[in-house]
């Protein structure tokens, strides 16, 4: 009956009144069309010379399953030129919901699902009572796909990266919209803040806005990223001066250098006190100090294996022992006569003519 | 543990404590009749009343009956009396206490500019300022920031700024004080009754109620040659029918009545010892007890233990040592779904006190003033909301736990909110979380959240009254619309070194949390992350999945479909080489009933090395990465080749580095355009101050931008405490075009930093 009684009113009143109409609305359904508060973002263009006192419905119908929903906002003061909603809460606002699931949809979370729409504005004068002259009304279509969520790709969240100064990869904002833009921020995160501290708290090391694509290389003017830094970054999507979607925060460390070799410093004793010992526990490196008083020379050194002693240990570093105090090192990590959890013998000949023996277990 | 759960062993230990703290006073007789001799209450009553207050010493005086069988008063005595055991010759704890109960510490200041005229910039110039500070009240320390940011936006618009404040309840700190405090006038070892040898005492404690019974039988029968056969060991280790078999056997010429009532008096003292579980543990291994009583004197509950007992706390005092955390200002929800990334000036709180866990917050989250929507004047969805949350349940929220809660949240309107309307709606989230430990394999989180929203002045459409209700009312309208369900599980086999996560995530089309801004709706979300070590971390396989499905339309099947896939793999070839690869997608499609599209794909391969070696003696580093690009971005389909090689060189303590940037779109679609950059620097120290690097910069974005500049950087100690950070990069454009919003030519930076440690 509603909509009998509605066609009849655009029969007999709307054209003429699209004749002369006083007020034009001024609405981008393909951003403003999304969500219920994006509606109110539309704007009213008074062509009056004075001020007027006007209400205004807007009536949201899909294809699919007819009316969404129907806002009114009573007594509004329509100055000569574009005018829109005040700012602020409109208390005075009231809404009244479709019976379907596009319009619960809306009602829960404020956003229209995909569908045919039509949108309707319709401005009236006076407080919004009945029988109020029509100022204006006008009709929107929009076939509406909601936007795809903004993902973020890469650097992956909580991510180890070995570049210092790595490109950045979203996926877009679709569908496409003309003048869509991009923005992106990176932050460092320092130790037992939480990402969205630390996004707030610290100084932006990037803050780009007019982002055309979905990818942004590292500025090349900003120094580079540090080793060890744990770093998140977000990215908004945004119309002119309209936020349109905004990214997870995503963080990712920068770890170039390989800790799967554990540098653990250790002392150098005498070798002396190792021969007496006599027992030593290597790592994959054998440590000792000693002192020489002659020349410089090459240290003269075997190795034998005292768990399979027909296997001779080859390939063993070359090793220069100089005047004085000499820390030495000898790196057996990469050698592949020598196998984890055997003992084995070190025979040290040194410059004086006396020679020192040690016995270790070799553990990787 | 706590010996009062052991009335054997407590009775026992008290005894030997008293036995110890007589002996510092040997005039004092102590007799083991229950009763404290007058000399000894005069000398608990100076500690208790001295330490604790006069009020406690008269109330204690009221009970009238030192040591006698009241659990409450026992359990008080018990504590004072090792208070006064462990107290420090000379000590008095409340004044100690007292002094320095109010302190304040300097944590260190930071200031920064940063200047940056890419034109693209949101800030051109940013400055940041910020304090931190120590602030001490009634023993409790407050950490204290202020932070400042401002700028100048790229619009030469309104200079941004906000100041940011966050004082925070700092818990370890105020713990550390405390046990220090108890520390300097308790000796915490004797407080949990570590030097006593528990076994001598409790062996001592029997023999003597032993003796005590036969005393008792002797009397009674006025026969005096009841033999006392049953030792300390035999009362504990031999079970009834053995006891009264030794009794028997030792006392063959007493009548039955007699020996009788003497095994009743022993059957009651062992079961006595019976419930005493640390008895039966004890006389065979006495030094494992003596470990079970003491275990961890430095444990998060002995410590607070001790602390409650011994030090002379009020009440606040009292219920900041339950606070789990207490922050006030611009603060970040702690939340898992219910305020995940939450960012809201207000208060949150948190209690854990015996497992219980409470939590608490109120604030108003206004996403307009963060830094990255400058200059943005309207939202497409509500972002300024005034709410209130509560969590309760067991266990910490971080930890194995059974949580509910709840989050209200309203439409508001700040001044420096989006200027944009809003209609007026109230939104309520229930929440219900549950964490499982499974030890060494790892958690199971679970969550469920279900929200409903009303508006303001909402008319049914049959009635077309005007009808207002709080959405909590409505908590169980549309729910499968307005659900959502996680479950997260996280892992970790260490015997395999493999760690790895599930997850799985259901939310309505319209569910709706203003807590939780980075929630998704309308989505199925799950994902798979395996990291697998072998041959002790030279080789790492890793494999991830995320993929999301977002249902967009209210009827029908109509999708976007989001899904990245990543396979790495790393190996440490030689000690000084390191080779890793990475394989990736993500990609997007829209899916309807019918049909299929891609709108988005971003394949990726890339190879990087990282080698050290000797070149010429010198002593380098490379870090090479290579990778193939293909990205569509409808309708472009770009296929591009990035090489990054950086190339160190060891010059004794200086530095000679080397950097090649280059991509290039194989198709020339130009949609990123061809990028080449080539950078080298030099790092040295001038005087012993300052640390130096001096370089040089050449920049070519095909047809875009060319550019050719100078980059210094300087890094000065000043003092002990002040460094100053120097950065500047300036370049020449050789060419320069309307497309370029990226590369700007001049940007510096300079950093004060005073730190106190």
């Amino acid at each position: 009956m509603r909509k009998i009684f509605f066609g009849i009113c655009l029969l007999l009143v709307c054209v003429p009144v699209f004749m002369m109409a006083q007020v034009t609305t001024i609405f981008i359904p393909e951003l403003q069309g999304r969500t219920l508060d994006g509606l109110l973002q539309a704007k009213f263009n008074s062509t009056a010379t004075a001020r007027q006192r006007a209400s205004v419905t807007i009536t949201v119908t899909a294809a699919s399953v007819g009316k969404v929903v129907t806002v009114k906002i009573p007594a509004l003061d329509l100055q000569p030129g574009v005018n829109a909603f005040p700012a602020g809460i409109l208390n005075n606002a009231s809404l009244q919901f479709g019976d379907n699931k596009i319009a619960t949809v809306l009602r829960q979370a404020g956003f229209f699902a995909e569908a045919e729409y039509e949108y309707c504005f319709e401005v009236t004068d006076g407080n919004g009572h009945i029988g109020g002259m029509p100022l204006g009304q006008q009709c929107f279509d929009y076939s509406l796909k909601p936007f795809s969520p903004l993902v973020l790709t890469s650097p992956m969240d909580e991510d180890k990266i070995c570049e210092k100064r790595p490109n950045f990869f979203w996926q877009p904002l679709l569908p496409a919209i003309p003048g869509v833009q991009y923005r992106l921020i990176l932050t460092s995160i320092k130790p037992d803040q939480r990402k969205a501290e630390a996004i707030r708290y610290n100084m932006p090391i990037i803050n780009q806005s007019f982002i055309n694509g979905p990818m942004l290389y590292f500025p090349p003017t900003l120094p580079e990223l540090t080793e060890g830094q744990k770093y998140v970054w977000q990215v908004t999507a945004y119309r002119a001066d309209m936020l349109l979607a905004s990214s997870e925060m995503w963080e990712f460390t920068v770890k170039c250098k390989d800790n799967s070799v554990a540098v653990t410093p250790e002392s150098y004793r005498d070798i002396d006190d190792l021969a007496k010992g006599n027992f030593y526990l290597s790592n994959g490196y054998i440590r000792f100090a000693v002192k020489n008083i002659y020349a410089s020379s090459r240290l003269r050194y075997e190795i034998a294996s005292l768990t399979t002693p027909d296997k001779v240990v080859k390939h063993l570093p070359v090793i220069e022992l100089r005047n004085g105090q000499n820390h030495i090192e000898i790196d057996l990590t990469e050698n592949r006569y020598m196998q984890d959890g055997a003992y084995y013998i070190i025979t040290v000949h040194l410059p004086d003519g006396s020679h020192k023996q040690l016995r270790f277990l070799f553990k990787k | 543990m706590d010996p009062h759960k052991f009335p054997v062993t407590a009775n026992a230990l008290q005894g030997a404590m008293l036995d110890s703290i007589m002996k510092k006073q040997p005039t004092i007789p102590w007799k083991d009749s229950g009763m404290l001799s007058a000399a000894f209450q005069s000398n608990f009553h100076r500690f208790v009343s001295q330490n604790y207050g006069n009020e406690e010493w008269t109330k204690l005086k009221g009970a009238n009956s030192l040591m006698r069988d009241s659990s409450a008063l026992k359990k008080y005595v018990d504590t004072r009396l090792r208070g006064l055991y462990s107290l420090r010759e000379g000590m008095d704890a409340g004044i100690y206490f007292k002094q320095g109960a109010v302190a304040n510490k300097f944590g260190g200041a930071q200031a920064g500019v940063i200047v940056n005229n890419a034109p693209g910039s949101v800030m051109p110039v940013q400055f940041t300022a910020a304090v931190n500070d120590q602030v001490t009240l009634m023993n409790i320390p407050f950490d204290l920031n202020y932070t400042q940011l401002a700028g100048q936006p790229w619009d030469y618009s309104r200079a941004f700024g906000r100041g940011l404040k966050h004082i925070n309840f700092n818990k370890d700190v105020y713990m550390e004080r405390l046990s220090k405090s108890v520390g300097k006038s308790f000796d915490v070892d004797k407080y949990f009754l570590k030097d006593l040898d528990v076994g001598k005492a409790v062996k001592g404690y029997l023999q003597n109620q032993l003796d005590n019974i036969r005393s008792a039988v002797t009397q009674i029968s006025g026969d005096s040659s009841l033999r006392n056969l049953i030792s300390p060991e035999e009362l504990v280790y031999l079970d009834s029918a053995q006891i009264k078999q030794v009794v028997a056997n030792g006392n063959t010429s007493l009548p039955d009545s007699i020996t009788g009532r003497y095994l009743d008096k022993l059957y009651s003292l062992k079961a006595q010892i019976a419930k005493d579980k640390a008895i039966q543990r004890l006389l065979s291994s006495q030094h494992k007890l003596n470990n079970i009583i003491t275990a961890d004197v430095n444990s998060p509950e002995n410590q607070k233990e001790a602390i409650k007992s011994l030090l002379p706390l009020n009440f606040v005092q009292r219920l900041f040592l339950e606070m789990r955390g207490l922050q006030l200002g611009n603060v970040t929800g702690e939340g898992r779904g219910l305020t995940k990334d939450l960012f809201m000036s207000g208060l949150q709180s948190s209690l854990l006190s015996n497992n219980k866990f409470a939590m608490v917050g109120i604030g108003t989250r206004n996403d307009a003033r963060d830094i990255k929507n400058i200059g943005l004047s309207s939202n497409l969805d509500g972002s300024n909301y005034a709410m209130q949350f509560l969590q309760l349940g067991t266990g910490d929220i971080n930890g194995a736990h059974t949580h509910v809660g709840a989050l209200n949240a309203n439409t508001k309107q700040q001044p420096n909110s989006f200027n944009m309307p809003v209609l007026p709606k109230n939104i309520f989230v229930g929440a219900v979380s549950e964490q499982i430990d499974f030890g060494a394999y790892g958690t199971l989180a679970a969550e469920l959240e279900k929200s409903n929203t009303s508006y303001k002045n909402v008319a049914n459409d049959n009635s077309g009254l005007l009808a207002s209700k709080a959405a909590a009312a409505g908590m169980f309208n549309d729910f499968m619309e307005t659900v959502s369900i996680g479950l997260d599980y996280n892992g970790e086999v260490k015997s395999l070194s493999m760690n790895q996560r599930v997850y799985a995530k259901f939310s309505g089309m319209a569910y709706s949390n203003p807590g939780s801004p980075s929630t998704t709706r309308g989505a199925i979300k799950y994902g798979l992350k395996i990291d697998k070590q072998f041959q002790k971390n030279r080789v790492a396989i890793g494999f991830r999945m995320d993929r999301q499905d977002t249902r967009i339309a209210a009827m029908g099947d109509s999708r976007w479909k989001n899904s990245q896939y990543a396979v790495d793999f790393r190996m440490r070839v030689k000690k000084n080489l390191t080779l890793t690869s990475r394989i990736g997608q993500s990609m997007m499609k829209g899916a309807t009933d019918s049909t299929n599209t891609t709108a988005y794909v971003n394949r990726n391969l890339s190879i990087s090395s990282l080698v050290s070696g000797r070149l010429l003696a010198i002593p380098t580093s490379t870090n090479m990465l290579l990778s193939l690009q293909q990205v569509n971005v409808m309708p472009v389909k770009s296929v591009l080749v990035n090489v990054n090689l950086n190339h160190n060189f060891i010059l004794v303590s200086h530095l000679l580095s080397f950097n090649v940037l280059y991509n290039k779109d194989l198709r020339n679609e130009a949609l990123y355009g061809n990028l080449i950059t080539v950078e080298t620097a030099y790092s040295y120290q001038l005087v012993k101050l300052l640390n130096c690097s001096s370089g040089i910069t050449y920049l070519d974005n095909k047809s875009v931008v060319q550019q050719a500049g100078l980059r210094q950087t300087v890094s000065a100690g000043l003092t002990k405490r002040l460094q100053a950070n120097l950065y500047v990069d300036c370049r020449k454009n050789l060419l320069n075009t309307a497309q370029n919003y990226l590369f700007g030519t001049f940007t510096t930076s300079l950093v004060l930093q005073y730190q106190l440690k």
